[in-house]
């Protein structure tokens, strides 16, 4: 369009140009065609004049005049076509709103379904043949079974395509080996156009049709029939076979006959162990894959992951912060298996159960599988047998039993120890079932444990007591047999005066193995009720550590034992250990409030110590925040700054305590003032007042109050013969109060005690190394130790003096060089906020800049909501428009239709009355 | 009756009793009473009350002793006018007969107040009613004489001495005698002028002659605090003094025409004895439980009720500087009298620095001290570097307090800083420091060079084993954003608080347990075995096993 204003060429000339172009006149019209067809040739010319004038025709073209041209911005609907636009806006009107308009007082309209009729792809014969198909479907719609309709393919096509007939094979081929002539002719190509040639007219692709059809038909019929016959000859035979048989062979079959039921025989036996052995195989349970024995360097190498894993999530709860749930997973596991030999209560004892056959390095590990398969079941089936045999084997040979006590024990032990070095094959496995157990443990524990166990208790009081009675019973008479040898069942006791009783007379190293082999016994995989059973008895050997460190006698070792097995205990059943741990804590800092409130004597005791040093053990101690071991510091340190010194005994509490609390400290490095002050304080009480200056008196921190009181200083004025030796913990903590006095308090405890002073402020300087004020917080100690040096006392002592007096002088010249004042303040400088404009490159009017892009997306759906209303207000406004063209229209052609009609019926009548007239006149003229 | 008869018959009457003794074994009380009547009804049995003495002083059973004592109370009110009456001038008839009486009286009212050593407090407390009987009745006597109130001395000061030196006082007892002084205004009155006077007179005493009236001095101090310090009924007002036991001293006004109102009737007066009372008692020697309560009630039950509160001055000063607890609690009466009472105390900062010394974290009544030290440190007024010294002394302290001494000592520090930003050089240094100047021992805070120092005491306190702490601990690092701290949120806890808090922590994942790192069950005891001299049971353990290995080897 452009081009043509350009070109300022008359319009004419222009069409000129184009009708040439377009081969309508000129010289290229062919002289050819021109005689050939002149009606084509017009036709033709039509169309193509047609085309031109819907192209392009300028004066169509019309333009919206624009008062301020700006670059570069599209416009939409500058030019347009209304002329066009319109028209075909009414021809659309046409065939949709008049059609709709029409029929608006029409209720049946006619729809065209016929196949194929909006198709032009289709050619005519196609479509007739489809019609054909389908009308014959419908009709033959008769049901699901009807195989007459059925269209047979081969090789996916229709058999009556590609054959033109139906091959017949015949059942019975066999028997005559030929095949019949119809076959042979039709199949095999026998001749050709016979049939043409007999019917002489070409058959129509229907009547081909027709005529497969009837007879697929008539030859399945056929072939039924024939089939029926069959069948019906056969068992006729079949019921006479024997008689035949006789007739036609009868020597042959006496031959034969022995030969044939031997084989028969033969034949069963195979037979028989087959079925067997499918059975056998059917039922066996698919072997497990078992987990392939790793190698030395992969168990080291998860060990070790492992423990760094652990000590990941520690420093992380050392530091406060929450441990994620990796860890969760983690501090449920099971620590490193804990084994020991004689109170080896390894958590995975049963791991026989679950383990198969393992070799390892050729040699059959699990050895006792077979051996500890037979005592459960022993256990479990009947205990009295058991025992009963043990009893004839004392009976039998007593020495014999020994070797055998012995290679129990020793294969027990083997097996602790093979398990342990296997444990992390199945450690996994073992965790779960763990985890399990303890979630079983948790649903049954869920309130009142207490009242649980008296529960469980009670059932299974019932259930055993005919059992237990026999194996009291037995037990006596054995004990009666040989005192001195150990039982290898043993009921579980339900109270501590029965654990008493079961372990009187036994000394430790029995003990242990006792209670190792009711845990054995008790195991919860062999009854599930065990699990109840075994907690309630993990309640008495806690009750019984408080009872063993209640006695007047104290056996440490004893002590060490009972902790250790509660250790492995509190493993197993960390869940009733934790709530065991609480409830412990809620009383004794119940009775330290009692206590202090009213004397403050014996605030803690020994029972309570061991306690609180399990619980150190036990759980995490590095952590920052723990619900057992916080509290448990809390409580320790409360003795230490609140107890009142009665006697050296209260001291040497006290030290204990400031020794555990180190223990809790060795990693986490946290500080403890009331350990410092409690290990000053002492100093000073057991330290003649002569022997300390006022200047170092003056720099300690430590309060005085309790330090006035002179009755723990040391008495005379030479302890040089006075040697440093560890204190009688066991002379000290032992309940008989008249064994003791004599021994306890006197010069040799003290200089103990002092010695014990310095090794744990040394201890301490060395855990505050690196905590950054340890010159402070050790402030007036090296001067104390300085005149402490100047008591006579042993050469030992003294020693241990001067080394801690360097260690701190280090450790605190080394802070002075290191330490600088506190910036805590420091921050990082904050930006200031930027005030220069936002510059956008390219930046276009007709783009949206808008950053907030829900807002954008709304402006943008708006925009598109009023266009659309717009247009279809327009549509509508027009399509009203249309139908008011519409009726005027028919209201005006019925207005012409009726005036022709009443100008005929006028005419009509005017001519009629003309006649009339005419006939008048006439008749007036007759008359006349 | 004359003396000879009487003596006679005294002693028939001592043969009499003893006969009686031995014949009738028992007097009962309706004897009593039938003596007391006719003694009453007719002047001649008043040889009667020689009887009932009798049976008073020689009967050991508590009922007797009580009837006797009401009978004579009776018989002698019923005489006390001609006793009082008594004129030695005179030369009535009745002369001999009254004085006889009037020594009789005289024997009696000594003999009750011996009464007091009694263990039976019934018979301490009719005792106690009949002297203060006997009271009222000769005060009222010579008051109405005289036209105004004069307490009768003779018998109230002993009686009021009788009772604080009275070994066996219990509870009833000591219950009655608050109830009678407490309750009735004058008593109260004359009592605590009576404090005043025998604690005077028998401080002079000791003064002079330190031997032979040791005794004397020593009035019971226990009794006398328990009393002073439970008068509860202090008058605010002239209008609430109308309680009397003895009489009105309005009612006899008209007789006397001063227009000067009776010191018993103003509060002034009642203040006056009782500030006089108190001072007269704090120059007695304190135990030290005693000291400390006077100093726990001063504030509030003594400085209120006294005329010039300013004469507890030299009692307080003393008692501040006394140190430890006792100086913590002259602090607060201190205060009071500096706050309320313009009281003007040189160097107090420096005297407050040297209380905190190494006990104070570890005593009972710190909190009490730091809610003062607390109030003392609002001042905006004060020098950052004697804040600053402070702060230094606090953090120090620290090291070695207890939880609940640090929970303390961490917000007020805050605070101080929050108030005193330039003691913020102690936490935030730019460049460093050369020396630590602060002398833990400088007894001057201006002098204590703690600006020159920085807080690595909260080093440690950070790493404290209790985590609640440590975290608190880092409010030093993080922005001083917050408002100073409310003191009063972290006084009065203890280790008890503490743990139960902690125990009642909801738990939400189950307590991380140790690492076991070895493959033997570890034994508590590892770790110790150096120090406490037990074997190493964990090396044992293995050895066992080992062996145990070898054998299995061998097999």
């Amino acid at each position: 369009m452009v081009n043509q204003k350009k070109s300022n060429v008359s319009a004419l000339k222009r069409l000129k140009t184009r009708l040439k172009n377009s081969g309508i006149i000129g010289q290229n019209v062919s002289s050819k065609k021109k005689s050939f067809d002149k009606k084509e040739l017009r036709k033709k010319t039509k169309e193509k004049l047609n085309n031109l004038k819907n192209e392009a025709n300028p004066f169509e073209i019309k333009f919206t005049k624009q008062k301020h041209d700006i670059m570069g911005r599209k416009i939409k609907g500058i030019q347009g076509k209304p002329g066009q636009a319109r028209s075909k806006a009414e021809q659309t009107r046409k065939k949709t709103l008049l059609v709709e308009y029409e029929k608006r007082n029409k209720n049946n309209s006619f729809v065209d379904r016929r196949f194929g009729e909006n198709d032009p792809t289709l050619s005519l014969e196609d479509k007739m043949m489809e019609r054909f198909i389908r009308e014959k479907q419908k009709k033959s719609n008769h049901g699901d079974f009807n195989l007459e309709d059925e269209q047979l393919t081969h090789l996916g096509q229709a058999l009556g395509d590609h054959l033109g007939d139906e091959i017949v094979h015949s059942d019975d081929e066999s028997e005559n080996g030929q095949i019949d002539q119809l076959t042979v002719h039709q199949d095999h190509f026998g001749g050709f156009n016979e049939d043409e040639e007999n019917t002489g007219e070409k058959k129509s692709k229907a009547e081909i049709m027709k005529e497969v059809i009837a007879k697929s038909k008539f030859y399945k019929y056929e072939r039924q029939k024939e089939k029926e016959e069959n069948e019906e000859i056969k068992n006729e035979v079949d019921a006479e076979i024997d008689d035949i048989r006789k007739l036609i062979n009868q020597s042959l079959m006496e031959k034969k006959e022995n030969e044939t039921e031997k084989i028969e025989i033969k034949k069963s036996e195979t037979d028989n162990q087959y079925n067997n052995f499918l059975k056998s195989i059917a039922n066996d349970r698919r072997a497990r894959p078992t987990d392939r024995l790793k190698s030395e360097e992969e168990l080291a190498i998860e060990a070790k992951e492992k423990l760094e894993r652990a000590e990941r999530d520690r420093q992380r709860r050392m530091q406060g912060i929450d441990s994620d749930e990796e860890e969760d997973i983690d501090s449920k596991n099971r620590p490193a298996q804990a084994d020991d030999l004689d109170d080896g209560l390894e958590y995975n004892y049963d791991e026989e159960e679950t383990m198969p056959l393992t070799y390892k390095d050729g040699v059959l590990i699990n050895q006792n599988l077979s051996f500890s398969k037979k005592r459960k079941l022993k256990d479990d089936d009947d205990e009295e047998i058991s025992d009963e045999d043990v009893d004839e084997i004392d009976d039998e040979n007593d020495d014999e039993n020994d070797d055998e006590n012995d290679d129990e024990n020793d294969d027990e032990n083997e097996n602790d120890d093979e398990d342990e070095d296997n444990n992390d094959i199945l450690d996994e496995e073992i965790t779960n079932e763990n985890i399990d157990n303890e979630e079983d443990y948790e649903e049954i524990n869920e309130n009142n444990e207490e009242l649980n166990i008296k529960k469980t208790k009670k059932e299974y009081t019932e259930q055993d007591e005919n059992i237990k009675k026999e194996i009291e019973k037995r037990r006596k008479e054995r004990s009666e047999h040989a005192k001195n040898e150990l039982g290898y069942v043993f009921s579980i006791p339900e109270t501590h005066t029965k654990f008493l009783e079961l372990i009187k007379d036994k000394n430790i190293d029995d003990q242990m193995t006792i209670i190792k082999r009711i845990r054995i016994l008790y195991n919860d995989k062999i009854h599930p009720q065990n699990k109840d059973k075994l907690t309630y008895f993990f309640g008495i050997i806690l009750s019984h550590l408080n009872y063993i460190t209640l006695k007047t006698e104290i056996s440490f070792n004893e002590i060490n034992r009972y902790t250790r097995c509660i250790i492995s205990f509190a493993f197993q059943f960390i869940e009733y250990f934790n709530d065991y741990a609480k409830n412990k804590l809620i009383q004794i800092e119940k009775k330290i409030k009692r206590k202090l409130s009213v004397n403050g004597k014996d605030i803690i005791n020994l029972n309570d110590l061991v306690f609180l040093q399990l619980l150190t053990v036990i759980y995490s101690t590095s952590d920052y925040s723990h619900p057992i071991i916080t509290p448990a510091l809390l409580i320790m340190e409360n003795y230490l700054s609140q107890a009142i010194i009665n006697s050296e005994k209260d001291i040497i509490k006290g030290l204990y305590l400031c020794n555990i609390m180190f223990m809790t400290q060795k990693r986490s490095k946290r500080y403890i003032p009331e350990a410092m002050n409690f290990l000053l304080k002492t100093i000073l009480m057991i330290t003649p007042d002569s022997y300390v200056s006022k200047i170092t008196k003056s720099n300690l921190l430590n309060s005085n109050i309790i330090i006035n009181n002179r009755t723990f200083n040391l008495t005379g004025n030479n302890w040089k013969k006075i040697e440093l030796e560890p204190i009688k913990l066991s002379q000290i903590f032992s309940n008989d109060n008249t064994k003791n006095e004599s021994v306890k308090y006197n010069n040799e405890l003290k200089i103990s005690i002092l010695g014990l002073c310095i090794e744990l402020l040394d201890k301490y300087s060395n855990l505050y190394l690196d905590i950054g004020c340890i010159k402070e917080i050790f402030s007036g100690v090296e001067s104390l130790i300085s005149d402490l040096e100047k008591m006579p006392v042993s050469n030992k002592l003294k020693e241990l003096m001067k080394n801690f007096k360097s260690n701190l002088n280090s450790y605190i010249q080394g802070e002075n060089v290191k330490r600088k004042s506190l910036q805590w303040q420091k921050r990082k400088p904050i930006p200031i906020k930027s005030i220069v404009p936002v510059f956008e490159e390219n930046y276009s009017v007709d783009k949206h800049y808008d950053k907030n892009r829900e807002r954008a997306e709304h402006n943008k759906l708006k925009a598109q909501v009023q266009k659309e209303k717009k247009g279809a207000l327009r549509e509508l406004r027009k399509d009203n428009m249309f139908l008011a063209r519409k009726r005027l229209q028919e209201i005006k052609e019925k207005d012409k239709e009726y005036k022709e009609k009443i100008k005929g019926i006028y005419g009509l009548l005017g001519n009629e009355q003309g006649e009339q007239n005419r006939l008048d006149r006439e008749r007036k003229r007759r008359k006349h | 009756m004359d003396t000879v008869n009487k003596r006679k018959r005294d002693e028939s009457d001592v043969g009499n009793t003893k006969a009686k003794e031995k014949k009738v074994e028992k007097i009962t009380k309706q004897q009593i009473r039938k003596l007391e009547k006719d003694c009453i009804n007719d002047k001649k049995n008043l040889n009667n009350i020689v009887e009932i003495f009798d049976i008073l002083k020689t009967n050991k059973e508590d009922e007797l002793i009580h009837t006797s004592i009401v009978s004579l109370k009776k018989i002698f009110s019923h005489y006390l006018p001609s006793i009082l009456t008594f004129d030695e001038n005179s030369n009535d008839k009745k002369k001999v007969v009254v004085k006889w009486l009037k020594d009789n009286y005289a024997n009696f009212v000594s003999y009750l107040l011996t009464l007091f050593e009694n263990d039976e407090p019934a018979i301490q407390i009719i005792t106690l009613k009949t002297l203060f009987e006997f009271i009222k009745h000769e005060t009222t006597f010579f008051s109405l004489q005289k036209g105004f109130l004069v307490m009768n001395n003779k018998i109230f000061i002993p009686t009021i001495k009788a009772i604080l030196l009275c070994e066996t006082l219990n509870k009833t007892f000591y219950e009655a005698i608050l109830e009678q002084i407490d309750s009735y205004d004058d008593l109260r009155y004359y009592f605590l002028k009576a404090v005043e006077t025998i604690v005077n007179n028998s401080a002079n005493v000791k003064k002079t002659d330190k031997k032979s009236e040791g005794e004397a001095y020593n009035v019971s101090v226990n009794t006398l605090y328990s009393i002073l310090s439970e008068l509860q009924n202090m008058p605010t007002d002239d209008s609430q003094i109308e309680t009397f036991f003895i009489l009105n001293p309005a009612e006899l006004k008209g007789d006397s025409e001063e227009s000067v109102k009776h010191p018993l009737l103003t509060v002034k007066g009642h203040n006056q004895v009782f500030g006089d009372a108190w001072l007269a008692f704090l120059k007695l020697p304190l135990t030290i439980p005693i000291y400390k309560r006077v100093l726990l009630i001063i504030n509030k039950r003594i400085i209120p009720f006294m005329t010039n509160p300013v004469r507890l001055i030299d009692f307080l000063t003393d008692a501040y500087n006394e140190g430890g607890a006792v100086s913590l609690l002259a602090l607060n009466g201190l205060f009071t009298l500096m706050n309320e009472h313009n009281l003007d105390y040189p160097e107090f900062f420096t005297k407050l620095y040297a209380l905190f010394d190494n006990d104070l974290m570890h005593i009972k009544y710190r909190s009490r001290f730091f809610r003062l030290v607390d109030l003392f440190f609002t001042s905006s007024h004060m020098p950052a570097y004697i804040v600053a010294a402070f702060i230094k002394k606090m953090a120090r302290l620290a090291l070695y307090s207890p939880p609940s001494g640090i929970v303390i000592i961490l917000p007020l520090i805050y605070s101080l800083m929050k108030r005193h930003p330039s003691c913020m050089v102690m936490i935030h240094r730019e460049g460093d420091l050369k020396t630590d100047k602060f002398d833990m021992n400088e007894k001057d805070p201006l002098k204590s060079g703690a600006m020159e120092s920085s807080l690595w005491e909260l080093n440690a306190i950070r790493k404290h084993y209790f985590g609640d702490l440590a975290s608190l601990g880092d409010i030093f690092t993080g922005d001083f954003k917050k408002e100073p701290y409310d003191i009063e949120d972290f006084l009065d806890r203890t280790y008890s608080t503490f743990v139960e808090a902690e125990l009642n922590k909801k738990v939400k994942k189950a307590p991380a347990t140790a690492i076991m790192t070895s493959k033997i069950t570890p034994s508590i005891f590892t770790g110790y075995c150096d120090l406490w001299g037990f074997p190493d049971y964990e090396a044992e353990a293995k050895k066992a096993k080992e062996e145990a290995k070898k054998v299995e080897a061998t097999e």
